[in-house]
């Protein structure tokens, strides 16, 4: 606000004059924080360390602060997106659902269409038999029947390098020297661990695969198994393991090479894969 | 039924067993990582246990599969499950060039590792070359209480095929 001095009065002059006098370095003061918050440049720099240090703060006290806040507004939302979520996962969960049920029926259909192929069979007559004689129902036996393991692969590693001597498998998979490696090492690190004498880590169960090992002086032997497994079942096994060492691995063997591998892969193909 | 398959290739390929070992931190992994994959980071992540992967290499026009065991490091060779070591046919002593601590017990170590592997092929591998500036290298050198058959660095990948190269000569001959 401008003030024209030829209109004022000369006490109102005399009271302008002491103002100017008085507040002179008031305003100067004044004057100068004004430009400092005008200008921008130094503004930030004089601010950016304090909203840094609120920014650290905040981040390590973000949990202990927020947590409760967050937590609530997260469930509101959930609860109240309940039908969108439900909406949008259960297209998903319903195939995965109708794939898993669509083969468990195949599956069963064609372990019924067997039973019933069979049902005048030799095998029939001996689960009749069974059933009678050891008091367990017909049914369970077939079940038990359905559900018999089966081998999916089969691997002859070198016991202590891991080195693999051959593999057969039913299906192709990763890197079979690795899986021997890593399975020898597993072996090697459980065996340590737990340090108990001469004994040798013979079963590892992953998801709905059992890996069995045998082991001999110089070999293991390790079959990747699906299914159940019961003792009989684990004794059938080992016998045919022990079979297949009594028929081919008598001699022994230095250095592995692709002729080992193709030689003893075909072995282990032949007893255990397609046999 | 499905088709069985095998995991061939032409030519009378020989697999051999071999071990990265020596102290923690000393750079096994990445120079396992940089060997297999061509990959390094900066970032320690100690190794738990073992790991174990393969790379097939050409020594003298014969392919010769390595399988590799790298270990996790300790300070002493002799704190290490001597079960790793057996049917090893190389062993790979990796020590940190930068950290003295990494080689004092060098001799020690590899009396132990050829007492385990007798026959074996024992390669002593000085690590992180890079941090090393090259007027100070034959000083570093020189400290060590071993004799170093190469030096290497994981980071830029410098003489890490060749220090596989250099081993699988030996397995092979």
């Amino acid at each position: 606000m401008t003030i024209d001095e030829n209109k004022l009065s000369e006490e109102d002059l005399h009271l302008l004059k002491i103002k100017e006098i008085l507040l002179k370095e008031d305003r100067a003061e004044l004057s100068n924080l004004r430009n400092r918050l005008e200008d921008e440049e130094a503004f930030n720099k004089r601010i950016t360390p304090y909203i840094e240090q609120h920014i650290d703060h905040l981040k390590m006290n973000f949990p202990d602060q927020y947590n409760e806040m967050v937590s609530k507004i997260f469930e509101e939302k959930l609860m109240s997106s309940r039908q969108d979520i439900i909406d949008l996962l259960a297209p998903s969960i319903g195939i995965m659902i109708k794939k898993f049920i669509s083969l468990q029926f195949e599956s069963l259909k064609e372990g019924i269409d067997n039973q019933v192929k069979n049902t005048f069979s030799a095998k029939s007559w001996s689960n009749k038999f069974k059933s009678i004689f050891y008091g367990v129902k017909e049914s369970d036996l077939i079940l038990q029947e359905m559900d018999k393991y089966q081998i999916q692969e089969v691997y002859l590693i070198q016991r202590h390098s891991g080195l693999l001597f051959g593999s057969a498998s039913k299906s192709v998979n990763l890197d079979k020297d690795v899986i021997a490696g890593m399975l020898t090492a597993i072996k090697s690190f459980a065996e340590d661990a737990f340090q108990q004498g001469e004994q040798d880590l013979d079963m590892i169960e992953y998801g709905t695969y059992k890996i069995v090992m045998q082991n001999f002086k110089t070999y293991y032997i390790a079959l990747a198994l699906t299914g159940s497994l019961s003792a009989s079942d684990k004794n059938q096994i080992s016998n045919s393991v022990l079979s297949f060492a009594d028929r081919y691995l008598g001699k022994s063997i230095t250095d592995i090479d692709e002729n080992i591998l193709k030689e003893y892969s075909n072995y282990l193909d032949k007893h255990f894969i397609n046999t | 039924m499905l088709k069985t398959e095998y995991n061939l290739s032409q030519g009378n390929m020989i697999s051999k067993k071999v071990i990265l070992t020596g102290s923690f931190g000393v750079g096994k992994t990445s120079l396992f990582n940089q060997f297999i994959y061509n990959k390094f980071s900066d970032k320690y992540l100690t190794t738990i246990g073992v790991k174990v992967n393969k790379k097939v290499i050409n020594v003298g026009g014969n392919d010769l599969s390595l399988l590799l065991w790298d270990i996790a490091g300790e300070v002493s060779q002799d704190k290490v499950p001597t079960s790793y070591f057996l049917g090893a046919s190389g062993i790979i002593y990796v020590f940190d060039l930068t950290r003295p601590a990494t080689y004092k017990n060098i001799e020690k170590d590899i009396q132990y590792l050829n007492s385990i592997i007798s026959g074996g092929v024992i390669k002593v591998v000085g690590n992180k070359i890079d941090l090393i500036d090259s007027g100070n290298k034959d000083e570093v050198i020189s400290k060590v209480p071993y004799n170093v058959d190469i030096l290497t660095s994981a980071k830029t990948g410098e003489n890490v095929e060749d220090m596989f190269q250099l081993l699988g000569k030996e397995l092979v001959s």
